[in-house]
C-alpha cells in the first residue's frame, strides 16, 4: 500500500520535471545582471571610508591616548614644582588640608584673607 | 559540474569574462530551478538575475570551488524564499479558489481553445503538484523540489543545508509523508 503510493507520487513526481522545462532566457539575460549588479555596486567614496576608518579610528586613539599622557604629566610636573618652592611645612599643610575647612586653616595659622 | 574550477577562480579575483562564463553555463539550470521553485512564470527571470547578482557579490566567500554547485543551488534556494516570503506578505494575487465559478468555466474554456491534448495533460500535471504542494509548508515544497525534481543528490542537499545526511534523509521522509498525505486527502476529494 505504502509502496504503491510512493511509486505514484514518483509518477507525479516525474511527470512534473517534464512538463516544466526550463524557460529560455531573455536575449539581455546578461545584460540586466550586470545593470544589477552595478546598481547595488557601493560607492567608491563609500570604500574609501571603508578603507579607511580603521586607520583614522588608530590615529585618534593613539592622539587622545598621547594627550592623555601629556597633560597628566605636566600637572605632575606642576606639582612637583610648587612643593619644592613651598617650605616643608606649608606643603604638606597645602597637600593635605581642605582649604573649604575654614577650622583648620586657622589651626594652622595659614588663614586665608 | 558544468564549469571548471579555474573559471571559478578567475572570476573571485575580479575577471568579469569569468563571471558571464559562469552566467552563461548555469542561467538555463537557474532559470528551471527557479520556475520549479516558486511556480510562477512571470517572475522568473527576476528570481533568476537575482541569483546571479548574489552569486557576484559572494563569490569570494566561496573557498572551495568544488562545492560551487550546490552554493549556487542555496543562492537560489534562498532567493526563491525571499520572493516566496515577500509574495505571502503581499499576497495580492487573484488565487483559482477565489474566482467564481463563472469566471473559472470562461478561463478554462478559453485556455483549453488554446492548448492541444498534451500540453492540457502538463497543465494538469502541473496543477496536481501545485495542489500537492499547496497543502505542505515552503520548507518541504523547496526540499522535494531539489531532490525530487531536481533530481540533486543527498550529498549536494546536505552541503545547501548544512546538515548531515541522516537529518535530511528525516527531512526528507517526512516532507514526503505530508506530501502522500496531501495526495491521499486530493484523491478522497475526487480532485486526482
Amino acid at each position: 500500500m505504502q509502496e504503491e503510493r510512493n511509486r505514484e507520487l514518483d509518477e507525479v513526481f516525474a511527470a512534473y520535471r517534464e512538463a516544466t522545462p526550463a524557460p529560455e532566457p531573455a536575449p539581455d539575460f546578461l545584460a540586466q545582471v550586470w545593470r544589477r549588479i552595478e546598481l547595488q555596486r557601493p560607492a567608491p567614496w563609500l570604500d574609501l571610508i571603508r578603507l579607511w576608518s580603521p586607520r583614522l579610528a588608530m590615529t585618534g586613539a593613539l592622539a587622545a591616548a598621547v594627550l592623555t599622557y601629556s597633560t597628566s604629566a605636566s600637572k605632575r610636573e606642576a606639582r612637583v614644582e610648587a612643593v619644592a618652592e613651598q617650605a616643608y611645612v606649608e606643603a604638606l599643610t597645602a597637600d593635605t588640608l581642605d582649604e573649604h575647612d575654614e577650622a583648620l586653616w586657622t589651626i594652622a595659622g595659614n588663614r586665608r584673607r | 559540474m558544468l564549469v571548471d574550477p579555474e573559471t571559478i577562480q578567475k572570476a573571485q579575483g575580479g575577471d568579469d569574462d569569468a563571471y558571464n562564463e559562469i552566467v552563461r553555463l548555469y542561467r538555463r539550470r537557474i532559470l528551471g530551478t527557479v520556475y520549479r521553485l516558486i511556480g510562477r512564470t512571470e517572475d522568473v527571470e527576476d528570481v533568476a538575475q537575482d541569483v546571479f547578482v548574489r552569486l557576484y557579490y559572494s563569490l569570494k566567500q566561496l573557498r572551495e570551488p568544488g562545492v560551487f554547485e550546490p552554493w549556487l543551488y542555496r543562492l537560489a534556494t534562498n532567493a526563491a524564499y525571499d520572493y516566496l516570503r515577500k509574495r505571502r506578505r503581499a499576497a495580492s494575487h487573484v488565487r483559482m479558489a477565489d474566482m467564481s465559478e463563472e469566471q473559472m468555466v470562461v478561463a478554462d474554456a478559453a485556455e483549453s481553445s488554446k492548448r492541444d491534448a498534451d500540453e492540457r495533460k502538463r497543465t494538469e500535471v502541473r496543477e496536481l503538484l501545485d495542489a500537492l504542494f499547496g497543502e505542505v509548508k515552503e520548507e518541504d515544497r523547496v526540499l522535494l523540489t531539489l531532490k525530487e525534481i531536481e533530481g540533486l543528490t543527498l550529498k549536494e542537499l546536505a552541503k545547501i543545508y548544512e546538515v548531515n545526511e541522516n537529518a535530511l534523509k528525516v527531512r526528507l521522509f517526512r516532507a514526503r509523508q505530508r506530501v502522500l498525505k496531501a495526495h491521499e486527502k486530493l484523491k478522497k476529494r475526487g480532485a486526482v
